[in-house]
C-alpha cells in the first residue's frame, strides 16, 4: 500500500506547500475560524512524541490540535491533497465533533445502535463524522475529497467499504461505480440511499443522526468486524485518540435520546418516505413512548461503570480499571455533595499573624502572600521564592468553626461488588461523604475491610483526594464483614487525634458476627463502644438488613450512642449520604 | 442531450421558490393559485407568440386529488421560468409535455413541498426537468447525468426501499436479538460477579 520511503528534502517541501495551504483550509469552513498550525510530523519519532500511532492526520480535542504526518501523507501518495486533508481535520474541529461533549454523545448514541459490536463505536463514529465533514466540503466547494478515497481504497470489493463508498457516490452526485467497486445489490443500494438521507437529514443534529447510522452499519459489521475497512482506513481514522488525555465529565448520565435513536433509518419517517410504518402504539393506542399520565422520570439515568470504562476507552482515553472507577465514583458523587458537619469551636479565637514560612505546591493557593513574595524576589517562582503568612490564635469575640475528621470503614467483602466492575453504592457513597467533607477540609481516613481475609486502609487521616478515592474504588472481596475489630487500629488510648472524628461503617448484618467475636480478649461491642468514645465525633451504623433482623442487636449499639441507618436498597445509599450531616448537624452547621 | 445551464444555479433558484408557489391551487371555486395562468405565461416565455394559443386545460380542475400535482407544476413553472434554462431550450413542446403530465409521476408520491425544502428532491426536480428538455447539467456528460438522476428518481428509490422492506426489517430485528443478547450477558456476568 505504501510508497518507497521519502527523504528529508521532500518532505521539507511537502511542508512547505501544505503549510502554504494552512489559511485557505481554515477559510473553507469560516473566514474567521482560528485554530494553531499543524503539527507537523516529518519523522516517526516525530509521531511517536504527538502520539500519532498509525494514520496520517489525527485530531486533538484537548488542545484543539491537528497532527499531520507528512511522512506517510507522502507514503500513502496523498501530497496533491493539501486542502482536503487540512480542511477535513479542521472539520473535526469546527463542526463535528468540536469538542469532547459531543465527541462522547456520538459515540454513546453509536453504542446504543451497535449491540455486541459496541467495542466499534470509535470506528463507525469516525465514518460518520467523515461522512458529514467531507458532504458539506465537497458540496460548498470544489475539492477532490473522492481522490483521497480513491487513492486509499485500491479498489476494494468489500462490502462495507462499497456502502461506505455508494453513499459518498450519492451525496457527491459520482457515478455508480466511481468509488464503491463491489457489487451493489438492491439491498446495498437501498441502504446506501438511507445513509446519504441521514446525512443530509441530519447535518445539523448530526449528534441525534449517530444512532440511526450504526443501525445501518451493523449488518455489515456482523460479516467482518469491519477489519479490511479499517485496515483501509488506518491512515485516516482520525479522532481515533481525540479524546487523549482529556478529562471528559458529563459522561455517567445516560441521555433520553441515546436508546431511543438508535432505530433503522428504514423506520424514521423523516429518511423513509415508502415506509408505511406507523408509530408503534401499546393497546390503548397511545403511541409508544407517549406518557399516559406523566409525572415521573425515569431514575435509571446513569450508566453503568463498565459502560463509562468503554465510552472512555472509545473516546481515547487510555486509563486503568481503577482511575476510571475513581472518576466515575466522583462524577457521580458530586450532584450529591452534602454540607459537611462542622462543629462550633467553643474556644472562639481569632487569627494573629505571626510570621512568614514557605508557600509549597500543594499548599492552597489563597495562602501565598503575593506582597512578600515579590518583596522577596521580582521574579516569582512556585515553590521556590512564594511565601505564606503564618498565624496564631488570639482570644477573639466570634465563634468559629472547625470541621469533623471523617472514618470511614467500608465492609468489602465477597457479598459486596467490586466497584470496579459493577456500580457499587458503599463506594458511591463513601465517595459522598468523603467529597463533602474533604471539600471542608476535613481529613478521611478510609478502612476496606473483607473479614476473615484482607484489609485495605489508609495509614492516616488525609486530605489527598486521589489516596482516599483509590482506596474507596479498591476491591477485596473476601471474607463476610466489616472486621469491626479493625477500628482499635485507629481509636485506642494511644490515638492522638487532631480533632474529633465521625466514624460512618457501611456494612450488612452480617456485621452482628464480628460484634459478638472476641479478639485478643475484647468483644467487637467493647471496640465499638471504645472507638466511639475516642473519636469524639459521634459514629454511624449504615446496615443493609432485612426488615425482620432482631432488634435488640441494633438497639444495643444504639444504646451505645451509635447513630443506626437501616436499608433495604444499596440505593438507600444516596439518600443516607446527602441526609447525613442534615440530620445530625444542621444546628451548628454555618 | 445538449449542455445547459449550471446546476448549482437552478438548484438555488428552487430554493428560493416564493411561498406563492406552494400555496393553495385554484381546485374549482377554491384556493387562489391559478396554475393554468401560470403555465400560459410560461409557455408565452418559451414560445413567444405562438404560446398565445395554448390549450390550459390540463392545469384546470376540480378534482381535489389535482392538489399535489398542481403544486409541483407551479413550483416547477418557477425553476423553468430562469433565463438560463429557457435560452438553451430548443422544442418548446417538450415543456408543454412536461408540465401537462411529465410530473405527475412526482407529483404521486412525494409532497410538493418537499421539492423546495429537501435537498435531494430538488436536486431531483432540477436534473429531472432539465432531461425532459433534452438538456444535461453543464459540466456533466450525458451519462454521468443518466447516472446521477437515476440515482435520485424518487420513484426508483420508494420502489428499491419497498422493494427492500424485508431487509430492512429483519436487520431491525436481528440488533433487537442482538440487544437482548447482550442484556442477557450483562445479566449474567452481574450475577457471577
Amino acid at each position: 500500500m505504501k510508497g518507497t520511503p521519502v527523504n528529508n528534502l521532500d518532505l521539507q517541501q511537502i511542508k512547505q506547500t501544505w503549510n502554504s495551504r494552512w489559511q485557505d483550509a481554515l477559510s473553507l469552513w469560516s473566514r474567521f475560524t482560528r485554530l494553531s498550525e499543524p503539527r507537523w510530523c516529518l519523522s516517526e519519532e516525530d509521531e511517536r512524541r504527538e502520539g500519532l500511532e498509525g494514520s496520517f492526520a489525527m485530531i486533538r480535542l484537548v488542545d484543539q490540535a491537528v497532527v499531520i504526518s507528512l511522512r506517510q501523507v507522502a507514503q500513502y501518495k496523498l501530497e496533491k491533497f493539501p486542502l482536503e486533508v487540512l480542511g477535513h481535520e479542521i472539520g473535526h474541529h469546527v463542526y463535528c465533533p468540536g469538542d469532547l461533549v459531543d465527541q462522547s454523545r456520538v459515540l454513546a448514541r453509536v453504542r446504543a445502535g451497535l449491540p455486541t459490536k459496541e467495542h466499534l463505536a470509535g470506528f463507525i463514529s469516525n465514518l460518520y463524522e467523515d461522512l458529514l465533514i467531507n458532504y458539506r466540503l465537497q458540496r460548498s466547494t470544489e475539492l477532490d475529497m473522492a481522490g483521497i478515497y480513491r487513492a486509499l481504497g485500491k479498489n476494494s470489493i468489500n462490502r462495507l467499504w462499497t456502502f461506505y463508498m455508494r453513499i459518498y457516490e450519492i451525496l457527491w452526485s459520482l457515478q455508480k461505480g466511481a468509488l464503491a467497486g463491489g457489487t451493489v445489490t438492491r439491498e446495498l443500494e437501498a441502504d446506501a440511499i438511507l445513509g446519504a438521507r441521514l446525512i443530509r437529514a441530519y447535518q445539523r443534529e448530526w449528534i441525534v443522526g449517530a444512532g440511526r447510522f450504526a443501525c445501518l452499519c451493523l449488518p455489515y459489521l456482523l460479516e467482518d468486524e469491519g477489519v479490511e475497512v479499517r485496515g483501509l482506513l488506518k491512515g485516516w481514522l482520525d479522532t481515533d485518540a481525540a479524546g487523549a488525555g482529556a478529562e471528559p465529565f458529563g459522561l455517567t448520565e445516560i441521555e433520553d435520546d441515546e436508546e431511543a435513536g438508535a432505530i433503522h433509518p428504514a423506520l424514521d419517517p423523516t429518511l423513509n418516505d415508502a415506509s408505511d410504518e406507523k408509530p408503534e402504539t401499546d393497546t390503548s393506542g397511545t403511541p409508544k413512548g407517549q406518557e399516559k399520565v406523566g409525572g415521573s422520570k425515569n431514575t435509571d439515568r446513569y450508566r453503568g461503570i463498565f459502560e463509562y470504562g468503554e465510552l472512555l476507552k472509545a473516546l481515547g482515553v487510555a486509563l486503568n480499571e481503577q482511575a476510571v472507577a475513581v472518576r466515575y465514583y466522583r462524577e457521580r458523587a458530586l450532584p450529591h455533595l452534602v454540607r459537611f458537619p462542622m462543629r462550633e469551636n467553643v474556644t472562639a479565637v481569632e487569627p494573629h499573624p505571626e510570621g512568614l514560612e514557605e508557600w509549597e505546591i500543594g499548599d492552597g493557593l489563597e495562602r501565598v502572600d503575593w506582597f512578600e513574595s515579590v518583596v522577596r524576589s521580582p521574579h516569582v517562582i512556585p515553590g521556590i521564592t512564594t511565601l505564606q503568612r503564618t498565624y496564631g490564635e488570639t482570644s477573639g469575640s466570634e465563634l468559629s468553626f472547625e470541621p469533623i475528621d471523617l472514618y470511614i470503614g467500608i465492609d468489602c467483602s465477597g457479598s459486596m461488588p467490586n466497584p470496579q466492575r459493577l456500580v457499587s453504592y458503599p463506594a458511591l457513597a463513601g465517595t459522598i461523604l468523603a467529597l463533602s467533607a474533604l471539600r471542608v477540609r476535613a481529613k478521611v481516613k478510609v478502612v476496606l475491610s473483607g473479614e476473615p481475609g484482607k484489609t485495605h486502609a489508609m495509614r492516616e487521616f488525609s486530605r489527598e483526594e486521589r489516596e482516599v478515592l483509590g482506596v474507596l474504588t479498591t476491591y477485596l472481596g473476601t471474607g463476610t464483614a466489616f472486621g469491626i475489630h479493625r477500628l482499635s487500629e485507629t481509636f485506642n488510648q494511644q490515638s492522638a487525634l487532631d480533632r474529633p472524628a465521625h466514624i460512618v461503617i457501611i456494612t450488612d448484618q452480617d456485621i452482628f458476627s464480628p460484634l459478638n467475636a472476641t479478639v485478643n480478649g475484647q468483644t467487637g461491642w467493647v471496640v465499638a463502644e471504645n472507638a466511639l468514645r475516642v473519636a469524639k465525633g459521634g459514629g454511624t451504623f449504615v446496615l443493609h438488613m432485612p426488615g425482620n433482623w432482631k432488634s435488640h442487636d441494633t438497639e444495643r449499639l444504639i444504646a451505645m450512642g451509635w447513630n443506626v441507618y437501616r436499608l433495604y436498597d444499596w440505593q438507600e445509599l444516596i439518600n443516607f449520604a446527602r441526609d447525613f450531616s442534615r440530620r445530625r448537624y444542621q444546628r451548628t452547621t454555618p | 442531450m445538449r449542455e445547459g445551464p449550471s446546476l448549482t444555479t437552478l438548484l438555488h433558484r428552487v430554493s428560493e421558490c416564493p411561498p406563492i408557489f406552494l400555496d393553495e391551487p385554484r381546485i374549482g371555486y377554491e384556493g387562489r393559485v391559478h396554475v393554468g395562468v401560470i403555465v400560459a405565461d410560461l409557455i408565452r416565455l418559451y414560445a413567444g407568440d405562438r404560446g398565445h394559443d395554448v390549450d390550459v386545460t390540463p392545469w384546470l380542475s376540480s378534482d381535489t386529488t389535482q392538489r399535489n400535482r398542481l403544486r409541483l407544476i407551479a413550483v416547477a413553472c418557477w425553476l423553468l421560468a430562469d433565463d438560463s434554462i429557457h435560452g438553451a431550450v430548443e422544442v418548446p413542446t417538450l415543456l408543454y409535455d412536461l408540465l401537462k403530465d411529465g410530473l405527475d409521476g412526482l407529483a404521486g408520491i412525494v409532497e410538493a413541498g418537499k421539492f423546495v425544502a429537501n435537498e435531494e428532491r430538488r436536486e431531483e426536480l432540477v436534473r429531472y426537468c432539465l432531461y425532459r428538455l433534452g438538456l444535461r447539467p453543464a459540466g456533466e456528460t450525458d451519462k454521468q447525468a443518466e447516472d446521477r438522476l437515476a440515482t435520485l428518481n424518487s420513484v426508483e428509490q420508494r420502489s428499491i426501499l419497498r422493494g427492500t422492506d424485508q431487509a430492512q426489517r429483519r436487520a431491525e430485528e436481528i440488533r433487537k436479538a442482538l440487544k437482548r443478547k447482550a442484556a442477557q450477558e450483562a445479566a449474567a456476568k452481574v450475577s457471577r460477579e
